[in-house]
């Protein structure tokens, strides 16, 4: 219970810094998205049901408190979660660049679900412009940023381990 | 065996309730855009929960721009400095400028509407380009000479009154001895109608800048604060101009003559730009003015000169009826020959 009550503490802080402190630390306007990374990071650390249940609760608590679409961030963090679980068993887990290079494929991946759910909810979207004024601003800072969150989820999933 | 079936089984339900997850929240996403799908409760729980946190944070991030901002306003400050001095020093220059065209317009704009006022004059205007070191405050230099028509012993003004002379005309520039200079000798006369005494006003080289109007009779009318102007003898002066005013009156050593300080209505300190009266004539008669008409019998003049006109005009043509009536009677009478006629016919006529 109290390894959960962790998880969920770690999830708010990160989730608290993302919309309050990070949009002051930006790039070219953009800020890193923490959840994506932390999803991300449980998914190879914890296997794809954890990822997906990880990005089930993390887009619950974007879109609960800040998303403008109610579903949209969980339904593109849990399938984030999963793909990259799945993809996570042929690897070594505790390779601490793997979410740094993933950072980017997550990150579009997102862009993805988020850009089709907005084409079928009708909203029109320039592509070119989104890519070049939108993803790479974002990507450098998910780079960036991919490696402390990785480790911090690496300590957290150590200790639930010795304490289990 | 078993324990794979129930772990077989175990999977298949996981996948289910994944589809089931995924499925919910895909049909959760289109109903919450077309706003069927409101979570309060769910949304005030998540706030009140990340809030707190959010508000430290954010005052965090608040204090950390706060210190980056001081800092890179502190890493530009220096660079900003400097270019506001440069800014600064730029701007003085140009207020300078701005200063100097303001006072030279409106010196310019002063001896044009001298210019203008005087008709009898024909005025060159010219700059003063230079003082002569030796006797810097009684000769300068202007900016005209001959080829603008400047010659020598042509009286030089200002707005404000005679200036002096030039002494020496060049091609493009000229010399001109000022009025306070001490071989310098002016024919003037007091303005005043009751008074008008003569005197030749001349540089003191005690006093260089109050020259002295000398040759006055003891027992004449000379005051003080009269004003002394050109009596235009000697030919160099044209008749009028302003030199000054008595400010002070003393008798001279022999006891017979008492002469006058002048203080010039020109201040040759700051002369710049000065007239050269090139040519002169007299001065066009004042227009004449209606009289001053009795109160309650105001008639207007230009409305009578106009009426006065009509009725010349048809005086005139009266007279001239009469004349063509009188010529035409004349004519039926056979007293006068036709006008029409021909010379050859009346010749004719008078041979018969």
């Amino acid at each position: 219970m109290k390894i959960i009550g962790l998880w969920a503490m770690v999830l708010i802080l990160l989730y608290a810094l993302q919309t309050s402190l990070l949009p002051f630390v930006n790039f070219d306007g953009f800020s890193a998205n923490l959840m994506l990374l932390l999803t991300v990071s449980v998914a190879f650390l914890r296997g794809h049901e954890k990822g997906a249940f990880f990005g089930f609760m993390a887009g619950l608590l974007q879109d609960a408190t800040t998303g403008s679409y109610f579903g949209l961030a969980t339904f593109s963090y849990m399938t984030i979660g999963l793909i990259f679980g799945k993809c996570s068993v042929n690897l070594f887990r505790e390779q601490s660049l793997l979410p740094v290079v993933s950072a980017i494929p997550a990150l579009a991946f997102h862009f993805a679900i988020m850009i089709a759910f907005l084409f079928m909810l009708g909203r029109q979207i320039d592509l070119v412009r989104f890519m070049k004024f939108d993803f790479w601003p974002t990507a450098i800072m998910q780079v960036v940023l991919a490696y402390p969150v990785h480790r911090l989820v690496l300590a957290l999933n150590n200790f639930s381990k010795q304490r289990r | 065996m078993s324990n794979k079936v129930h772990k077989e089984k175990k999977t298949g339900k996981k996948i289910i309730a994944l589809i089931v997850v995924f499925i919910s929240v895909f049909c959760c996403v289109f109903f919450a855009a077309r706003g069927k799908f409101m979570t309060p409760l769910v949304d005030g729980a998540a706030m009140a929960i990340v809030a707190p946190f959010q508000r430290a944070f954010s005052w965090v991030g608040s204090q950390l721009a706060f210190i980056k901002d001081s800092v890179k306003e502190i890493s530009t400050l220096h660079e900003q400095n400097k270019q506001l001095r440069e800014e600064v020093e730029l701007l003085r220059a140009q207020n300078l400028t701005a200063s100097e065209y303001a006072s030279e317009n409106q010196r310019l704009r002063n001896l044009l509407g001298y210019k203008q006022a005087v008709t009898q004059f024909d005025l060159v205007a010219a700059s003063v380009i230079g003082r002569e070191s030796a006797s810097w405050s009684s000769v300068i230099v202007i900016n005209r000479g001959t080829l603008d028509g400047v010659a020598n012993n042509m009286a030089v003004v200002t707005e404000l009154g005679l200036v002096g002379h030039v002494k020496e005309a060049g091609l493009s520039s000229s010399k001109v001895q000022l009025l306070i200079d001490p071989r310098s000798s002016v024919g003037t006369l007091i303005q005043r109608p009751e008074s008008r005494v003569a005197g030749i006003v001349e540089g003191d080289i005690k006093n260089p800048s109050h020259p002295r109007m000398v040759n006055i009779p003891k027992d004449s009318d000379v005051q003080v604060d009269d004003m002394v102007v050109t009596s235009g003898f000697g030919g160099v002066y044209p008749k009028g101009l302003v030199v000054g005013k008595i400010v002070d009156i003393h008798n001279e050593e022999g006891g017979l003559l008492k002469y006058g300080v002048i203080d010039t209505s020109v201040d040759f300190q700051k002369l710049e730009d000065v007239a050269i009266i090139v040519a002169s004539r007299e001065a066009p008669p004042e227009p004449l003015q209606p009289p001053t008409q009795t109160p309650g019998t105001e008639t207007d003049p230009y409305e009578t000169a106009e009426r006065l006109q009509q009725a010349q005009q048809q005086i005139q043509d009266a007279q001239q009826q009469i004349q063509d009536a009188q010529q035409q009677q004349l004519q039926e009478a056979g007293y006068v020959a036709d006008d029409t006629q021909q010379p050859e016919d009346v010749a004719e006529e008078a041979a018969q």
